[in-house]
């Protein structure tokens, strides 16, 4: 008997039975017609990816499959396939799609109602994930985890793009692309562990800071195993601060930094609200304290020394330009006077400030003594609630470091502002550096080298890195993506995405959180970790969930019962525990840190570069997002690429402008870069940010801008860690072009600030909170517009936001792009001005081009009352909602533009092409990308216009959820209960959204407030949203 | 006012009998064409191709071919269908209003202007329907039409709609008074067709006209009320299209002056298209003797006087922003004559304000190189008018943040050009199809020989 007679002859039975069981209703389970239970499991397996699913089980599926002639999944694939061919062969005007409905539904679902899941992000933040028909769609901050709070940054939010890009690594290669089974890797990897166990020292594992407490535990194993060693490697790392406290406390740690307690902060080329360290916490802590229009009383005071222009300085109340060589110069002198004006400032810290005089450092530098002073006196006033910190890792960052923690020490921070007994968690410890690494490969004494996490071969592009990976023999690199160190490498082995895999991060010693993965991995990849367990040949490879609970049910968990333990910290997503990284009873001893001062390293140079983090790519490894590369950088708003950063002044000096191409001459190397002029730099400083110019960096990344990082000095004799700013440099003027792609070419305000940005001081405020008004309102009687056309019933749905707390950050942008299905349109659209973000991150600078006083204010619909567009449109494609929308229908839309016309705050994008069928035409829509998409917002087609619809499709789902429990009823939302896409992400919380018709809504309650003000109110275009003014705390010392 | 000028003037020159006139009108009809309009035809035909093949790749592509951006949402396109709509305006003007005011000279123009008339709308037409986003929808989702989408209805409410009606309006009409006027002349050409495909053609286009006395009296009648009709379209169609602009809160758009400024622009550039065309027309088919400089002298202080109503629009501009005290308004009009469209404003001065000063000599109002010249300038002069306050008001408006500068790219140019070529191709077509010049209006007004009485 063939197979096939073999299956009718079984179906022929199963008949039989069923008939039997006539009694029974319309649906039989496998069971019950007398499968065998574990072939129905099977099936169910092949069916929905369960999370259970290993690969034993994949094997034996897809062996399954050849065997069994037809499977379910196959009769649904050709019965799929019919049906579109029967819909070409009719000649539709459309190919059919044919949706396949769930034949068995999982328990507790409901189509179009998504779930959430608490995890971790890659770098331990917490986050939830959005899930619809079990794909993740949207990532958000988990307002329960202790560090985030609810915040979460563009690059976190923007790695679910990451997650679908179709160029992942689809399963196991080499640098020549040919695709290799896992069993083959891992054979290949078993005997290299079994003859590095024989070698001690010749297999090594590279990967950047890690902050998951399992992997490391299975990373330390498996060097215990193969009697390997670990390095680290961190460009934008925080090394010199772990070094500073290992000499101080005896403890190589980074301190936890509490912004929120501090009264006074002083940033020395620090970008803590964007790029230093940990961003997002501090970007919480910091506005919790700026919150002068919600009532708080303790405003902050942010004075910021800098010598690049970042949003920590747009931030700042003071700001002063600087050089990085005098980074050292300006923290001695602040301690100078803070040794000398503190009461009870021992003796020791006299002697050691004592020969650095503030206004003789004032003198020397240029930095206006005014600024300096007044930071030094507002730390003493501020003694144990202030916080100074420093990074910009310059030529003396070790020096700068240690200066900046007995600083803090004279003021009394620790303790307060600085918890050094439960630090960050950094990962550095747990390794040694890149750097004995090197010298190790150049003594033959590596022969196989794994790399998770770095890409080496782009972070520092030299020669002689290349050649030293040369001769390591077998280079295996675990990466999502192609990367210039992969296509060195022997085998490229996929990594899963923190959203398909388990995991857990202690992102501060003490704060754990389980990462749980959303969906099934989509590729054929495993996680780090998974691969160590392998290789090593030890238990939990296949199942990594075992190992992450053993790890927790031995180290973190506390209580008897685990499993309901578990789940619980499953369902939260964050817990507190005891932790090894913890150190109590540290204490700060300045011992020999003196030395250090005095050999200030001396830049003799015209000019010095800055090399700065890029705001949205970060180090670059996140090169090919295409929102990252599409979302501007926050000062500049140049978009898919880097540039040189000059002052007017330097530009006027070389006889540039904005584009021309310069030429910077550095460390032996030189780039050719386009001239960005921007204000509050130094007429001798140039910066460059890093992270740009991909080499090999998939179809987004490869070749956009510049790669900085060449001119990194990395020499481990000179200076004890990476040098990024500044380097000597020579500027030349290259010839040529090159266009840079903004999506903002003016940043003055015109003296319009009255109708766009209002702006005060503190002190100003605190007499008059009308002071940022300038003049009266419009008066009503002036208007033509009939007063109260139309009262709202039910809802009518505002805005506010505060200027106050903004930083610019971006991370609203991205949070838009990625439930509002925006596209991306890329470098050429935005250079003609066709960028399609609904929110926009405006920036106006005022003040002179060397001490700028800038202000953020983050532009959207401003769903009007009385709205421009919506008596424009001839097709009433734009109409205005009962509860206060400015509604947009795409269909109806024929694309005549008058409504952008008309719209005063010019926030309606229009798709001059097919945007959506791409990203930026370079990766087109093809799986898993459309799986990205909110099935909630509609993809708009070309030649029709959009804009922010306030999160419609999140207003709609819960007022529709409260109407139906209310049995139809419509029933007022509580307030708080919609929180739109850019306000949940929000790391400062700036933006509050809610009902105006409810009086206890927080948002009535800050629109009703005297100083909030409309944009462009004398239009009496009644715009729903109400910012808060920008308030410098300034001259009231 | 001209007529007092031309009095003393003969309108017809030369000493032309009936069938002279009858002759020459329509010698161009019954010939082979000449090299020189083939030539014509041949280069107008190729841009007017390409400028179709451009907008077919536009569909195709998106509309983004255009140099269109944030925030100057409406470019070429739009700029263009405003100056076409505008060219339209003279015919009407000169066949309607001088017709009504019984200005005798116009029989020898209105059927070319009228003709340019229609042409102009035609491609004036073309505009703002593939400069929206989805023309095969805005095709038809402009009309308030009957349908099952609700029922759904256009916003009357939003320019752009009254902009349908008035243009579709003006077409209509204007096609209906032309065509009437043509009757008697069809026939005229019918009478002396030879061919019998020829006569077929013209008998079914002269509707059957016999030259009765009753035909006559109810063509006069129809005519005249038709005349009437179109009069208010004069004044009406470019002030619906101003209301575009005016109707906005955009600061440069948002101004009262701008209906009685875009009729008079309208006019102005109207006539000295006419210029144009029949100074060409004059030449190539030999007609100086009914389209005479007596005509062109009229039609040129015409273009002196409206220009100077521009220029004093212009003007009033300046000092209106100034005197509203609106920082904004103020802002847009010392950027047009200052700021980086600087250019486009002083050309835009020059061909519209300085240049008709010529015309107030006699003998530069009767020179024809120096018309030609001046009356392309006028035409220059009045598409950057267009340009001036669509692109400038937009591009710098309230929020400095999204200030953009705006180019075209070079498929406008393409486009603007294949529109010039339209244009030119369906006007060489009329003049080889139909009598350029109204056979019968013209006899009526030559000069009276002894004996005769008034009939053809």
């Amino acid at each position: 008997m063939s197979t096939a007679e073999k299956d009718l002859e079984a179906l022929r039975i199963r008949q039989e039975q069923m008939l039997t069981q006539e009694k029974r209703g319309l649906w039989i389970t496998t069971e019950e017609i007398g499968e065998d239970f574990e072939v129905s499991k099977a099936r169910r397996a092949k069916e929905f990816l369960e999370s259970s699913k290993t690969d034993a089980d994949l094997a034996k599926i897809s062996a399954d499959e050849d065997s069994n002639s037809f499977s379910r999944r196959r009769f649904l694939q050709w019965m799929g396939a019919a049906t579109a061919l029967m819909g070409t062969a009719a000649c539709t005007r459309r190919p059919v799609d044919t949706l396949v409905p769930y034949v068995h539904k999982p328990q507790g679902f409901v189509y179009g109602v998504p779930v959430w899941y608490a995890s971790s992000s890659a770098n331990g933040y917490g986050v939830l994930v959005k899930t619809r028909e079990g794909r993740p769609i949207k990532l958000e901050g988990n307002p329960d985890h202790p560090v985030n709070q609810g915040g979460l940054d563009a690059a976190i939010q923007a790695s679910i793009l990451d997650f679908y890009n179709p160029e992942r690594l689809r399963g196991p290669a080499t640098a020549d692309g040919k695709a290799l089974g896992w069993k083959e890797v891992d054979d290949f990897m078993k005997s290299a562990v079994r003859t590095a166990e024989t070698k001690p020292g010749s297999l090594r594992v590279l990967t950047g800071a890690m902050t998951s407490p399992t992997a490391l535990s299975v990373l330390k194993k498996f060097i215990e195993v193969s009697k390997g060693e670990h390095h680290v490697l961190e460009t934008l790392g925080s090394d010199p601060i772990a070094k500073a406290y290992e000499i101080l406390t005896g403890h190589s740690v980074v301190p936890t930094l509490r912004f929120e307690k501090a009264d006074v902060v002083v940033s020395l080329d620090a970008d803590f609200l964007a790029t230093w360290l940990r961003p997002l916490e501090f970007a919480k802590g910091f506005s919790k304290r700026r919150k002068v229009h919600f009532g708080e009383k303790d405003i902050n005071q942010l004075f910021v020394f800098e010598s690049m222009y970042t949003t920590t300085g747009v931030a700042a109340d003071y700001r002063a330009s600087i050089l990085p060589s005098q980074q050292l110069a300006v923290v001695l002198a602040i301690a100078n006077y803070v040794s000398q004006s503190i009461g009870g400032a021992d003796a020791g810290f006299k002697n050691i400030f004592g020969s650095y005089s503030l206004e003789k450092t004032a003198q020397n530098t240029g930095i206006d003594v005014e600024v300096l002073k007044t930071a030094a006196a507002a730390l003493v006033k501020a003694k144990g609630k202030s916080l100074v910190v420093a990074g910009g890792n310059g030529p003396d960052a070790l020096a700068v470091q240690l200066a900046t923690a007995l600083l803090n020490q004279m003021l009394q921070n620790f303790g307060a502002s600085i918890d050094l007994e439960t630090p960050m968690v950094t990962g550095f410890e747990s390794g040694s550096s890149f750097d004995k690494l090197l010298e190790d490969i150049n003594a033959g004494k590596v022969e196989t080298l794994i790399l998770q996490g770095v890409n080496p071969l782009y972070t520092f592009p030299s020669k002689e890195i290349e050649a030293a990976f040369g001769k390591v023999k077998n280079i295996i690199t675990i990466t999502s993506e192609m990367s210039e160190t992969a296509a060195k490498s022997k085998y490229i082995l996929p990594e899963s995405h923190f959203l398909e895999t388990w995991g857990d991060s202690e992102i501060r010693a003490g704060v754990f959180s389980i990462q749980q993965p959303a969906i099934e991995p989509l590729f054929d990849s495993r996680n780090f970790s998974e691969n160590l367990l392998a290789w090593m040949g030890a238990e939990g490879a296949n199942d990594y969930r075992t190992v992450v609970q053993n790890y927790w049910k031995q180290n973190i968990h506390s209580g008897l019962d685990f499993s309901a333990w578990w789940n619980d910290q499953l369902r939260k997503g964050a817990t507190l525990g005891n932790s090894k990284a913890a150190r109590r009873g540290i204490s700060i001893k300045a011992g020999s840190a003196a030395a250090y001062f005095a050999k200030a390293s001396d830049v003799k140079s015209n000019y010095q570069l800055v090399l700065y983090s890029s705001s949205n790519l970060g180090d670059g490894s996140q090169a090919n997002n295409a929102w990252l590369q599409e979302v501007p950088d926050p000062i500049s708003k140049v978009t898919w690429g880097n540039f040189a950063a000059i002052s007017p002044a330097l530009s006027k000096k070389l006889g540039v402008h904005q584009n021309d191409l310069i030429e910077l001459k550095a460390n032996n190397q030189s780039l050719k870069l386009p001239v960005y002029v921007m204000p509050g730099l130094r007429a001798d400083a140039v910066a460059v940010s890093i992270g740009y110019g991909r080499k090999i960096g998939g179809s987004i990344g490869t070749g956009c801008g510049e790669n900085a990082s060449v001119f990194i000095s990395r020499d481990p004799k000179k200076n004890d860690f990476i040098q990024l700013s500044g380097i000597p440099v020579e500027i030349s003027k290259a010839g040529g072009r090159y266009e840079l792609a903004c999506t903002q070419k003016y940043f003055d305000i015109q003296g319009r600030d009255h109708d766009i940005l209002q702006q005060t001081t503190l002190a100003e405020f605190l007499k008059n909170p009308m002071a940022a008004k300038q003049s009266e309102a419009v008066h009503e009687s002036t208007s033509l517009y009939r007063k109260n056309e139309f009262v709202y019933p039910g809802h009518k749905w505002g805005m506010a936001i505060d200027l106050n707390t903004c930083t610019g950050c971006n991370s609203c942008v991205v949070s838009c792009y990625s439930e509002n299905n925006v596209s991306v349109v890329g470098a050429d659209q935005i250079r003609m001005g066709r960028h399609q973000a609904w929110m926009r991150m405006d920036l106006y600078h005022s003040g002179t081009a060397e001490a700028p006083e800038s202000a953020f204010e983050p532009m959207l619909c401003q769903q009007c009352d009385s709205a421009p567009c919506e008596t424009v449109c001839p097709v009433l494609a734009t109409v205005h909602s009962s509860d206060g929308l400015n509604d947009m229908v795409y269909n109806r839309c024929v694309g005549t533009r008058y409504c952008a016309n008309n719209c005063p705050y010019k926030v309606r994008r229009f798709n001059y092409f097919f945007y959506s069928e791409s990203l930026a035409d370079k990766i087109q829509m093809v799986d898993p990308l459309p799986m990205l998409m909110n099935p909630d917002v509609t993809i708009r087609s070309r030649g029709v216009m959009e804009k922010c619809t306030f999160c419609v499709q999140r207003i709609r789902k819960t007022v529709d959820e409260h109407k139906s429990n209310a049995g139809g009823k419509l029933v007022k939302v509580p307030d708080g209960e919609i929180k739109t896409a850019c306000q949940q992400s929000c790391p400062s919380d700036s933006i509050v959204f809610g009902d105006l018709n409810d009086p206890n809504s927080e948002v009535s309650k800050i629109s009703a407030k005297k100083q909030g003000f409309r944009v462009l109110e004398v239009l009496n275009t009644k715009p729903s949203i109400t910012y808060l003014p920008r308030i410098r705390n300034k001259g009231n010392a | 006012m001209s007529q007092a000028v031309l009095r003393d003037e003969p309108l017809v020159e030369g000493g032309k009998t009936y069938a002279d006139i009858s002759n020459d009108v329509c010698r161009p009809l019954e010939s082979f064409p000449t090299k020189i309009w083939w030539v014509a035809f041949a280069i107008s035909l190729s841009v007017m191709t390409m400028g179709f093949s451009l907008i077919g790749y536009m569909l195709y592509q998106g509309v983004g071919m255009s140099g269109i951006r944030s925030p100057v949402s409406w470019g070429m396109m739009i700029i263009t269908f405003v100056f076409w709509i505008g060219i339209g305006h003279a015919g009407t003007l000169i066949s309607a209003i001088l017709f009504l005011f019984r200005q005798k000279w116009r029989t020898a123009i209105n059927r070319s202007a009228e003709a340019m008339t229609i042409f102009a709308v035609m491609c004036a037409g073309i505009f703002p329907l593939i400069h929206t986003g989805r023309p095969w929808y805005s095709a038809y989702w402009l009309f308030p039409y009957p349908n099952v989408m609700g029922p759904l209805w256009v916003n009357f409410r939003s320019p752009l709609l009254w902009d349908v009606f008035a243009v579709s309006t003006y077409l209509t009409i204007s096609l209906v008074f032309w065509y009437t006027g043509l009757v008697p002349d069809l026939a005229t050409v019918r009478d002396r067709a030879k061919n019998f495909w020829r006569k077929k053609f013209y008998t079914i286009l002269s509707l059957g006209w016999r030259g009765s006395s009753r035909g006559w009296h109810h063509y006069e009648v129809a005519y005249w009320i038709l005349a009437g009709l179109s009069t208010p379209l004069v004044l009406s169609v470019h002030t619906i299209v101003s209301f575009d602009f005016a109707v906005s809160i955009i600061p440069g758009w948002h101004t009262t002056i701008f209906p009685p400024y875009f009729v008079a622009g309208a006019i102005f550039s109207g006539f000295a298209m006419v210029v144009t065309l029949l100074v060409i027309a004059r030449e190539v088919f030999g007609l100086k003797q009914y389209i005479t400089l007596n005509h062109l002298d009229a039609m040129n202080k015409i273009i002196l006087a409206t220009g100077m109503m521009v220029g004093l629009a212009y003007a009033t501009e300046f000092f209106i922003a100034w005197y509203s005290g609106v920082p904004y308004e103020r802002f847009i009009f010392i950027q047009r004559a200052m700021g980086p469209y600087a250019w486009a404003y002083w050309t835009m001065v020059c061909c519209n304000v300085l240049s008709p000063q010529f015309f107030w000599f006699r003998a530069c109002r009767r020179n024809i190189p120096l018309m030609f010249i001046l009356s392309i300038f006028v035409n220059i002069g009045m598409w950057f008018e267009r340009f001036v306050i669509v692109v400038t008001s937009l591009a710098n408006d309230f929020l400095p943040s999204s200030w953009n500068y705006f180019q075209l790219s070079p498929w406008d140019y393409g486009v603007l050009l294949g529109s010039f070529g339209m244009f030119f191709t369906f006007f060489l077509l009329f003049c080889r199809v139909l009598p350029t010049i109204s056979i019968a209006e013209v006899k009526a007004v030559l000069p009276a020989k002894e004996g005769e009485h008034h009939h053809g």
